[in-house]
């Protein structure tokens, strides 16, 4: 699968000082692939995606993107790339939502009709078309995000950029968001990097998790089940495992055969066959017992 | 006020809301054109009552958005005191018109939702500045709650009433400071943005900002009349004979419109 | 309690001619400013954005009621520290047409307004950034008299209007008789409102004497208060981020 994402020992220094390293692993992502990022704060997600943006240059290192340089030549690219960032507030920029989804189209040249149709498709798509006619200061924060997201389909982007979408959204937000972006890689092939603090969403989207730490060095990179079969990794670098994987990895150490699991699904299966054989404290538990 | 003054022109429904952007701004500039030439009180009362009435009629708190509209006499406070008493119809002239201008633009302000007037002020200004206007405008909302979120800081943890002035100065003027930073940094994503978006000099679509239906001929008509009155006195002076029909169209609109709310069929809110 | 250190002219009051003339020489400035822009579309993205937060910015200042004073400041001349003269004088444009949108100085003296609040960006910017140079002294004192020198000189410029203008409201011969001519017919219903004694023009004329006091008096309070705040504002500023108070040129 044809590589649209290069990204490899990069260096960077902030204004201040600080600098990031990104070494260890280099990142890919193939077309149709679906790559998270798992960081503590100052581990430079942002900074990645600002790379991957052209906003700012390395001062070493391989940035590329549908094979060429994002910061020289992001003109040519921007159609295929959509991009949300963590405060959709700061996305969106024109008055109303139907004039902020068309902007990206009316700058690239397209007729008003045009304009027009692609707006409602995609405001159908994400079922937002009763918030066309609304400002963009009277929306919920679930709202807002919606709005950048569709801001950033309009133009069917074959790469999508999320940074922690999750935030601030409640439970339901988050499952919908989830079920959307499975079915934009499924129905179009989009690929996306999505850096994430809620680790318990990631093994129901993702097929590759980076892991970065402090200073921007990658210290792991695999699927889910690989990376989440390593809670310690993950505590180690400040990051939550999953809970489920956390009973599992206790359960094991205590001496029961359980595989890891990484949804609450896996877990019941896994538990369920443990306790089909096991009695607890030497007495059959009664069956319908929690 | 902003505040104020978006919602109601958003949420609030009435005839005056409908009217499109750009011929109500035409209207205004006829009335606003007869209002500053006028040395007329008379036309100016009939001005002041139809304004009155249209304000009525568009659903608005009525006292408050007056009470907007007499804020200029404030700044007219240094000129009434140097001129004295030696003329006090010239000072009421003074005050008519201010008073009479700001009303007109009040009307147009609390009536027309800012992307459709400013999307309108596009044929008769730089692109630049009218999208400057609309990130003003955009950005407006989101500092003033940040700034909201700052003072209440301050205030809870007590750096406004803290004992020594010194001391309350140094943490508004760090609240202040703050706010500048967040906006600046605001700024700057709203320019990072516009450039991965690929903005060419203009922010909105636009839209029907200038259809002329009745309705907005209607509204000319009566901006045309109100330039005839005001400036009469460059023409002739033929209309000073006829002021009082004005006043009596003013006052007729005033009653009328009242009538329209008190039965309940003028301005609604329109919740969405 | 209205804002002090600067007076917006409201509509009706000045003549024609003056109202023309702010327009013509503020509309020129802006033209200027304008083209200079639109050499460079790059930069031209960024000034919309910051532009538009600085004046957003400025509305804020002017909502915000600051208990316990009870001040609505101006950050004019905090903006031209900001955005340097140029770019800070599109802001002042943009500001006073937006406050005469609401109701808050008037709308066809946006020019003329924009004059007085344009001076006291460029002077306030440019004295900030000459005593930044030679100034040996805390940022808190250069912003501080940085603002109460440029809103002195704005406020000049103002009695300086008025003066030109020569207001005499009672040369205008205000009229207050509700008349109904009928146009079919010889005759006309008068109804004298309200009687004046005519005057001498020069007995009504605006003293200008009396109006630059009242002006002074009122705008040195102001001055001192917001000299104070812009100061305060400066020094947290030059502490955080002392790059936005940079000497520097509009250009990348």
């Amino acid at each position: 699968m044809e590589l649209i994402v290069r990204f490899k020992d990069v260096k960077f220094t902030y204004p201040d000082g600080t600098a990031l390293y990104f070494v260890g692993e280099e990142l890919t992502v193939r077309r149709g692939e679906r790559v998270a990022l798992l960081g503590q704060n100052g581990s430079g997600k942002t900074t990645l995606f600002q790379h991957l943006l052209g906003l700012v240059r390395p001062e070493s290192g391989l940035v590329e993107v549908f094979g060429r340089d994002p910061y020289r030549d992001f003109e040519k690219i921007r159609p295929r790339i959509g991009f949300l960032f963590q405060d959709p507030d700061r996305q969106i920029v024109a008055p109303t939502v139907r004039d902020d989804i068309g902007f990206g189209p009316r700058n690239q040249g397209l007729p008003a009709a045009e304009v027009d149709r692609l707006v409602r498709a995609v405001a159908a798509d994400l079922r937002i078309e009763h918030l066309l006619d609304r400002l963009a200061h009277y929306l919920s924060g679930g709202e807002k995000m919606k709005v950048a997201l569709a801001g950033a389909l309009v133009m069917r982007p074959e790469l999508l950029l999320l940074d922690e979408p999750f935030e601030g959204l409640d439970a339901a937000s988050r499952v919908e968001l989830v079920e959307l972006l499975n079915r934009l890689n499924r129905e179009r092939g989009i690929s996306f990097i999505i850096s994430v603090h809620e680790v318990s969403l990631a093994p129901l989207f993702i097929d590759t998790i980076y892991v970065l730490t402090r200073g921007g060095r990658f210290v792991a990179k695999g699927s889910p089940r690989e990376i989440f079969s390593r809670p310690e990794l993950l505590i180690e670098h400040r990051l939550e495992p999953p809970v489920v994987g956390l009973i599992c990895q206790q359960l094991r150490a205590r001496g029961f055969d359980v595989p890891i699991a990484l949804t609450p699904g896996e877990a019941v299966e896994a538990l369920a066959k443990l306790l089909s054989g096991v009695p607890a404290s030497g007495t059959e538990r009664p069956a319908g017992d929690v | 006020m902003i505040e104020q003054v978006d919602f109601w022109a958003i949420k609030l429904t009435s005839p005056v809301h409908r009217l499109a952007a750009g011929p109500k701004l035409v209207v205004a500039g006829l009335i606003l054109a007869g209002v500053v030439t006028s040395r007329d009180l008379v036309f100016l009362l009939g001005t002041f009552l139809l304004l009155s009435g249209v304000i009525l009629l568009a659903g608005l708190p009525w006292v408050r958005v007056l009470l907007a509209g007499f804020y200029p006499v404030v700044l007219l406070v240094p000129l009434l005191i140097a001129q004295g008493l030696a003329s006090p119809l010239g000072a009421l002239l003074m005050v008519g018109k201010a008073v009479d201008a700001a009303l007109t633009m009040l009307v147009v302000i609390t009536t027309t939702p800012y992307p459709v007037l400013f999307a309108a002020l596009r044929r008769v200004a730089p692109g630049l500045l009218v999208d400057t206007l609309f990130l003003a405008y955009r950005s407006f909302f989101i500092l003033l709650g940040l700034a909201g979120d700052v003072l209440l800081g301050l205030r809870l943890r007590g750096g406004l009433s803290a004992r020594h002035w010194g001391r309350r100065l140094a943490s508004i003027g760090q609240g202040i400071g703050l706010i500048i930073i967040r906006g600046i940094d605001l700024g700057e994503d709203f320019n990072r943005v516009l450039r991965l978006r690929g903005y060419r000099g203009q922010l909105t679509a636009g839209g029907m900002e200038w259809r002329f239906c009745p309705p907005e001929l209607v509204g000319l008509l009566v901006g045309v009349t109100a330039l005839a009155f005001g400036a009469e006195h460059a023409v002739g002076g033929v209309l000073a004979a006829y002021n009082g029909y004005w006043l009596v169209f003013g006052f007729g609109v005033l009653l009328g419109s009242a009538g329209f709310r008190v039965s309940g069929r003028g301005g609604s809110v329109r919740w969405s | 309690m209205a804002k002090v250190s600067h007076i917006h002219v409201p509509d009706g009051i000045l003549p024609l001619w003056l109202v023309v003339a702010g327009w013509a020489v503020t509309g020129g400035i802006l033209a200027g400013i304008l083209w200079r822009l639109r050499r460079d579309p790059a930069e031209l993205t960024g000034r919309v954005a910051r532009l538009g937060v600085v004046v957003a910015l400025m509305m804020v200042g002017i909502s915000l009621e600051i208990v316990p004073i009870a001040y609505h400041f101006n950050l004019s001349v905090l903006a031209g520290i900001l955005l340097g003269p140029t770019a800070g004088f599109l802001a002042a444009f943009v500001v006073d047409f937006m406050l005469a949108l609401f109701g808050h100085g008037g709308i066809t003296v946006v020019g003329l307004n924009t004059l007085m609040i344009g001076t006291e960006v460029v002077v306030g910017s440019l004295l900030f950034r000459a005593f930044s140079r030679v100034l040996p002294v805390d940022p808190f004192w250069r912003a501080f008299l940085a603002t109460v020198a440029a809103l002195a000189v704005s406020t000049t410029l103002m009695v300086g209007i008025v003066g030109v203008a020569r207001i005499n409201p009672a040369e205008q011969a205000p009229r207050a008789t509700i008349a109904f001519s009928n146009p079919f017919q010889e005759g006309v219903f008068r109804v004298e409102v309200f009687k004046e004694e005519p005057r001498e023009a020069a007995e009504a004329e605006l003293d200008l004497s009396t109006f630059a006091a009242v002006v002074y008096a009122l705008g040195a309070v102001g001055w001192v208060l917001e000299g104070t705040l812009i100061g305060v504002v400066v020094r947290y500023l030059s502490q955080v981020r002392p790059d936005l108070l940079a000497v520097r040129r509009m250009g990348p």
